[in-house]
């Protein structure tokens, strides 16, 4: 028995040409993209190709399979490759080292796919990539996990809901009146030791909510580092939280009663200490907290700034930057300590600072061999017509409760979404086409005369914005693929994929997907009505599972 | 970019342009290269009640939206920075409808913010200062309040609104 022919027998032997034949796009090399393609490559697809823009990390190796040591610092694109490669050498894999946002990934490239699988660890990029399979109708299945959850979702175009049919409950942030004046958890202390990291050594930012703080010791000539972070220390942790403790009077609620500053030495000095000798995994005292901070404003100080005091090298966190994560973490638990929050170690402040989520690698296994389960039933039985379709249901794998692994039918298509509910085309232009040549051609196609264009949050024409009717659509950054978006009198919006050609006037495709629905004035019609999905958020109960299971029944 | 933040932006464009309070002013920024305006950046004016000490001004203010928009407030900050006792240093207004953890909801709109803080200027919420100064003298030395408060009216008259507009 060869290892293709648990396959052939699984998909049957037409059904096991159609994925020999077939052409899948594999977005993100790490976690989730190892397994795939230690899966794609175990099945045998004919033709793959595969895109990430990281280089591999020493952090990467417990779980990335496909990567050694020896490989820490090479594209993850590249190696994942080889790696298949030596496991199956009958099929092409195409690396691409880039970012899968990049122009040359446009409509046309997402079309010669029969199937398009993200193994991405950010919304950003699975929108960008949930839009592309729509504007090319290709369908995709995205696999995602969290700790010990995880998913599977399968996107047919202007069929099932898409990535943003129903409204993603927004990243958690934290009010800028807490962080500044009354925080409450190491979480309030963490975010505001970033900022203070970013208006001390970063690049100049006006909307930093600590743009206020002067720092005037800090830009003369000359100036003694160690200087500096004394000032910086009598001024944070002792001279400002005086100035709150007095300022702001009972009306404020304390947390944990008012604030007290740190205390100094009688001489004022604080030791430095060398940050490398700083435990992880201890909670450091008051005074070790101090020098710390000391030493690493020394260092970060010496980096940034040349002697004439001027910022001539801003530095931006990165919480594996030592240096820049001890500031940080010195930095918030004086502030801990100055409002009776029990400080933290560097290691959680760490995780806090990079909001870092373990990743475990039985999980992205499973999600990943559900995900090429699907692709390959997606490709041997084609494009499903109803959502009641096997091959749609969408997958919920987690560790804990009763039902580790469910199938749940998925939801239609929301008419009501901003991204899949509005109707796209391509629009032919070349480089002499003019925004008015657009207003023109889309005022007759529309009939309408009131239309808004807008791309990359630039509105370009409006009723009473029409400055730019003369310049060029290329003049105006619209750059081949890109999208711009029209709106009518009515609301109702289009979305049109600028395709560049060398010669002809201005020409639009025709219309794919819905009817756009209009928008209502009343207030009702500003919200998506759609709640998040099941399974996205840990307090959300998971839906009852219909029984079906299909990795069991094969 | 998130559509919804582009649609709901369009939409409110649309909608203060058939109608808005007299005296306010609210519209996406014009870029410097003429290339058209920004749609996610706003520019604004809030005029002085009239019958308060804030009466005969137009005070600047900008509206960035973020792409969690309308999930998320718009953060909205005076330029000049405000003597206010609910203004920032920096200029951004404290106010609990911009506030995505109390009171902002999705379905308020452009002009009911404005408003707001209109309302806001003559009714400082002492229970959550933003800046000492002007929160010092509110509380202690009203006298001074008032007479700093004339000054700012005065550098920011109405009149001359259409000049500060785009400086």
């Amino acid at each position: 028995m060869t290892r293709t022919s648990t396959y052939k027998r699984l998909y049957g032997k037409d059904g096991y040409q159609k994925i020999r034949d077939s052409r899948i796009f594999v977005v993100g090399a790490g976690g989730i993209g190892c397994e795939l393609l230690k899966n794609i490559a175990v099945v045998g697809f004919g033709h793959v190709e595969l895109i990430d823009l990281d280089t591999i990390d020493v952090t990467n190796l417990n779980r990335q399979f496909l990567f050694k040591r020896k490989h820490v610092g090479q594209p993850k694109a590249v190696v994942a490759k080889e790696a298949a490669l030596a496991l199956n050498k009958d099929m092409t894999i195409v690396a691409h080292h880039a970012n899968v946002k990049d122009d040359k990934f446009n409509i046309a490239f997402y079309r010669q796919f029969n199937v398009v699988i993200n193994a991405l660890d950010n919304a950003d990029a699975r929108k960008h990539v949930n839009r592309m399979c729509l504007l090319s109708n290709v369908p995709l299945i995205d696999a995602g996990t969290n700790g010990l959850r995880g998913n599977v979702i399968t996107i047919i175009p202007y069929l099932t809901e898409c990535y943003e049919c129903a409204a993603k409950p927004p990243p958690k942030t934290l009010p800028i009146c807490t962080i500044r004046s009354v925080p409450s958890k190491p979480e309030h202390c963490i975010a505001w030791a970033k900022y203070l990291y970013q208006r001390v050594f970063g690049e100049t930012d006006d909307t930093n909510v600590l743009s206020d703080i002067t720092l005037a010791s800090l830009y003369e000539k000359d100036a003694d580092p160690t200087a500096v972070a004394h000032a910086l220390v009598r001024k944070l942790f002792r001279d400002d939280v005086i100035a709150a403790r007095d300022t702001v009077e009972s009306n404020m609620v304390w947390s944990f009663g008012p604030p007290r500053p740190v205390e100094l030495g009688d001489d004022d000095v604080i030791k430095p200490v060398e940050i490398t000798t700083l435990s992880d995994t201890e909670v450091l005292a008051e005074e070790m907290n101090m020098r710390a901070f000391v030493e690493a404003v020394c260092v970060l100080y010496r980096m940034a700034f040349n002697h004439t005091g001027e910022k001539a090298s801003p530095l931006s966190f990165d919480k594996d930057e030592p240096v820049g994560m001890a500031f940080v973490a010195a930095a918030a638990n004086l502030r801990m300590i100055c409002y009776k929050i029990d400080p933290i170690t560097i290691f959680d402040a760490r995780s806090i600072a990079g909001s870092i989520v373990p990743a475990v690698s039985t999980t992205n296994s499973m999600v990943s061999g559900l995900a090429i389960h699907r692709a390959a039933t997606l490709i041997t039985k084609g494009k499903p017509t109803s959502l009641d379709d096997p091959v749609l249901r969408t997958n919920y794998v987690t560790f804990f409760g009763a039902k580790p692994l469910q199938a749940i039918i998925p939801l239609g298509a929301n008419p009501a979404c901003q991204v899949c509910g509005r109707k796209a085309t391509g629009m032919h232009c070349t480089a002499t086409s003019t925004l008015g040549d657009l207003v023109d051609v889309l005022e007759k196609k529309l009939e309408d005369d009131d239309v808004a264009i807008e791309a990359g949050g630039t509105l370009l024409w409006t009723g009473d914005e029409t400055a730019a009717r003369k310049r060029t659509l290329v003049d105006l950054g619209i750059a081949d693929s890109h999208t711009i978006n029209v709106t009518d009198s009515d609301d109702k919006e289009y979305v049109l994929v600028a395709l560049y050609r060398s010669h002809g006037p201005i020409e639009l495709d025709e219309m794919i997907g819905y009817d756009p629905a209009p928008l209502d004035d009343d207030d009702e019609g500003l919200e998506m009505k759609r709640q998040p999905e099941p399974g996205s958020d840990s307090d959300v109960e998971l839906e009852e599972s219909d029984g079906e299971i299909e990795v069991i029944e094969l | 970019m998130s559509s919804l933040a582009r649609t709901r932006l369009n939409q409110e464009r649309r909608l203060w342009r058939k109608d808005h309070p007299r005296g306010f002013h609210a519209k996406p920024k014009t870029k410097a290269d003429g290339s058209g305006s920004d749609l996610f950046d706003w520019v604004c004016g809030i005029p002085g009640k009239e019958g308060t000490i804030w009466e005969g001004c137009c005070l600047r203010l900008f509206m960035q939206f973020s792409s969690d928009y309308p999930a998320k407030p718009p953060k909205c900050m005076f330029s000049p920075p405000l003597y206010h006792p609910n203004i920032y240093p920096s200029g951004t207004v404290c106010l609990s409808i911009l506030n995505a953890e109390e009171s902002w909801k999705p379905q308020i709109h452009v002009k009911q913010i404005l408003q707001g803080i209109q309302e806001l200027l003559d009714n400082p919420n002492i229970e959550s200062p933003a800046q000492s100064p002007a929160y010092r003298d509110y509380v202690h030395d009203r006298p001074k309040y008032d007479r700093l408060v004339r000054e700012v009216v005065r550098k920011n008259h109405v009149d001359t609104f259409d000049q500060r507009i785009n400086l």
